[in-house]
């Protein structure tokens, strides 16, 4: 992906373009809000890093700026934690994401390809399919080779995250934040515990297991198909 | 025994009986002043009327008193007096007064005993006048009794008037200074409660209240910017220290998907793992100080704690299924309180997360949701090996870890966060002896 990231911070902005660059990704740094307005209005990126605390413009003001230029690129917003207000005000201003700082580029990375999905597939009738899996958001149904699962809620709700992102990761802060729409890191393994539950019911009749445990950083279902 | 009152009423009390106490002496000692006076005048005149029928040598002639005596007796000015001359032997020579036992000679007091027709009291003056003769005097004292009990009535009115000013005096100011004694109070408790910028209201008119408040203000600006100044510090350090160690993080994780399946792997994941740890730590602390910022108070909502209690309770029964527990959940209705869903979200899972991780496997969690019209009660109890109740008030202070509870996973910041979360809700949390176990209790104001 070429990502435009915006950052004063000249180490923080080496250290972060060096890491998405060890993932594959092509990166630019933007010095102040100024210079991201331009970049971001000249080139096509496939995504924004955002730093809120800016020189010039800040962060708030660049993605409000963009979204004002009709700019649809997928803004993840980097704030320090306890700028609740900062954070709150990033969202309003058209931001799609936030991550509070540092983040791990696979946290990021994982973050804008969820975005992108989400903005690919807007309009669609809630069905969704993943080889032999098959995902009805509306009508909360889900179906594993003809074999209808029994998933609660929560389970299933987990399913439609892995499906949506199929062939990229799922971390466990995506779970906690779309799931449950937790704000902090629980300190029990509450993702794992469903991970558990989502696969036995998918392969509850010794179907191969989809779903690959990504250490330290989420779960992947994998769509062959 | 000593008698020290203490409190302001007690004083005041005090002072208003000590007040009572004066008065009613001065005002006894004004009766008695008056009464002797006007026996005084009573005594003189008997002395003057004696003079003027025996003469002022006691040398009148018999007859020529028995004539006074008789003039007297029907003179207008002198018709209270009661005359008897008696011969040396005792018996009457003139007068009206018949007395079955004459008083002594000198002044004396007359009573009713005396068996006058018409005088209750009296004064009686018994003098030796001419050849042994005895001249006796009864002025009718009514007169003077009438005029005490007037006086006492006057000095009772007037005792009651001077004791309800001063009672309602002190009364007033009792009132006033209480007043500014829990204008202050309220401000000490609000500080207390963790509302850091409350103040006492100061009313600009330099009274020794006011220079109180001002100084105690300027006490509160004092500690308030110390306050700031150890929190940012330590902020500052927190921060600096959290980039260099998130990028420590990130190189570790990469070194640690190489080194998996060499022999250094099981050390790398070590490492991996301590690393998430202090992040995880700094992750907490940060979270803290947004919480006792107090910034999320402009976002308060109504929040059902029994609804929030029974989504946390079906969340985590997985997590507490898989270590063989069993987790209940008692929450009958509706129990609103005002505050942040998603910190008061992260209180309960806190609290339930708590017991789990505290607890060996098998362990029996109950979630209990009370609510009366004042307050709400989450009620989080396990059976476990519980804390010992010296240790209670250690466990909710920042990194107050038990020390015997080191093996087990935590930094000892969960109920620290819990308690603050509580605290900006205007709450508190608790902790109680299960027996066995440890419940904690976090109690808010409801909604009505």
């Amino acid at each position: 992906m070429r990502l435009l990231v915006v950052e004063d911070d000249a180490r923080a902005a080496r250290m972060l373009v060096s890491d998405l660059a060890e993932l594959g990704h092509d990166s630019v740094v933007a010095e102040d809000g100024r210079i991201a307005l331009l970049r971001a209005t000249e080139d096509p990126f496939d995504a924004v890093l955002l730093d809120v605390m800016l020189p010039h413009v800040d962060g708030v003001g660049v993605a409000t700026a963009l979204r004002e230029r009709g700019v649809s690129v997928p803004i993840v917003m980097l704030t320090a934690l306890g700028d609740l207000e900062q954070r709150l005000a990033g969202l309003d201003a058209g931001a799609d994401d936030y991550l509070v700082k540092p983040a791990a580029p696979v946290e990021i990375e994982a973050r804008i390809r969820a975005i992108l999905r989400r903005t690919a597939r807007a309009n669609d009738s809630g069905l969704m399919r993943a080889g032999d899996i098959e995902v009805n958001e509306v009508k909360h149904r889900a179906v594993r080779g003809g074999r209808v699962l029994s998933l609660p809620k929560l389970e299933f709700d987990m399913l439609c995250e892995l499906i949506r992102n199929k062939n990229s990761v799922v971390t466990r802060q995506m779970f906690y934040k779309t799931v449950w729409d937790y704000d902090f890191e629980p300190a029990t393994n509450i993702v794992e515990s469903y991970i558990r539950r989502v696969r036995a019911q998918l392969c509850a009749a010794d179907e191969p297991d989809p779903i690959v445990t990504i250490r330290g950083v989420g779960y992947m279902l994998v769509d062959q198909g | 025994m000593r008698f020290h009152p203490r409190s302001l009423r007690a004083i005041v009390v005090v002072y208003v009986g000590v007040i009572f106490v004066a008065l009613l002496a001065v005002r006894t000692t004004n009766s008695v002043i008056v009464h002797d006076a006007l026996n005084r005048a009573v005594d003189r005149r008997l002395e003057e009327e004696l003079r003027d029928i025996a003469g002022p040598a006691r040398d009148a002639a018999i007859a020529t008193m028995t004539q006074r005596i008789a003039a007297k007796q029907t003179a207008h000015e002198t018709a209270d007096l009661l005359f008897l001359l008696r011969d040396p032997a005792g018996r009457p020579v003139a007068g009206a007064l018949r007395l079955p036992t004459p008083p002594t000679t000198g002044f004396s007091d007359f009573g009713d005993i005396a068996g006058v027709d018409g005088v209750a009291h009296g004064r009686a003056l018994v003098e030796r006048v001419t050849n042994g003769a005895s001249l006796t005097i009864v002025s009718d004292n009514d007169v003077v009794d009438g005029f005490d009990a007037l006086l006492l009535q006057v000095q009772l009115a007037s005792l009651a008037v001077a004791l309800l000013v001063f009672a309602g005096g002190a009364a007033a100011i009792v009132w006033e200074v209480s007043r500014r004694l829990r204008a202050m109070q309220h401000t000490v408790n609000s500080v207390m409660a963790g509302n850091l910028a409350s103040r006492v209201p100061v009313d600009g008119s330099g009274s020794e209240f006011d220079r109180q408040a001002t100084a105690f203000n300027a006490m509160l600006d004092r500690i308030d910017a110390l306050m700031a100044n150890v929190k940012h510090a330590a902020r500052d350090v927190a921060h600096e220290l959290k980039s260099p160690l998130a990028r420590l993080r990130n190189r570790v994780a990469g070194l640690e998907r190489h080194a998996r399946d060499t022999r250094f792997g099981a050390d790398s994941a070590a490492i991996l793992a301590e690393t998430d740890e202090l992040l995880e730590l700094f992750a907490s602390l940060m979270r803290l100080w947004e919480i006792e910022g107090g910034e999320r108070r402009g976002r308060f909502d109504v929040v059902d704690l029994a609804q929030l209690c029974r989504e946390v309770g079906e969340t985590l029964r997985p997590v507490a299924e898989d270590r063989a527990d069993r987790l209940t959940v008692s929450a009958v209705g509706a129990a609103p309180v005002r505050g942040d869903v998603r910190l008061l979200r992260q209180m309960v899972v806190n609290l339930v997360e708590n017991a789990i991780r505290h607890t060996p496997e098998g362990a029996l969690i109950a979630i209990d949701v009370r609510h009366d019209a004042s307050r709400v009660e989450i009620c989080v109890a396990d059976d476990g090996p519980g804390i010992p109740l010296e240790a209670h008030a250690t466990v909710i202070l920042r990194f107050g870890r038990l020390e015997s509870a080191e093996d087990r996973p935590g930094h000892g910041l969960g109920l620290t966060l819990v308690d603050a979360i509580a605290r900006l809700h205007g709450g508190l949390l608790r902790l109680e002896d299960a027996a066995p176990g440890l419940r904690a209790v976090v109690t808010l104001p409801a909604v009505a």
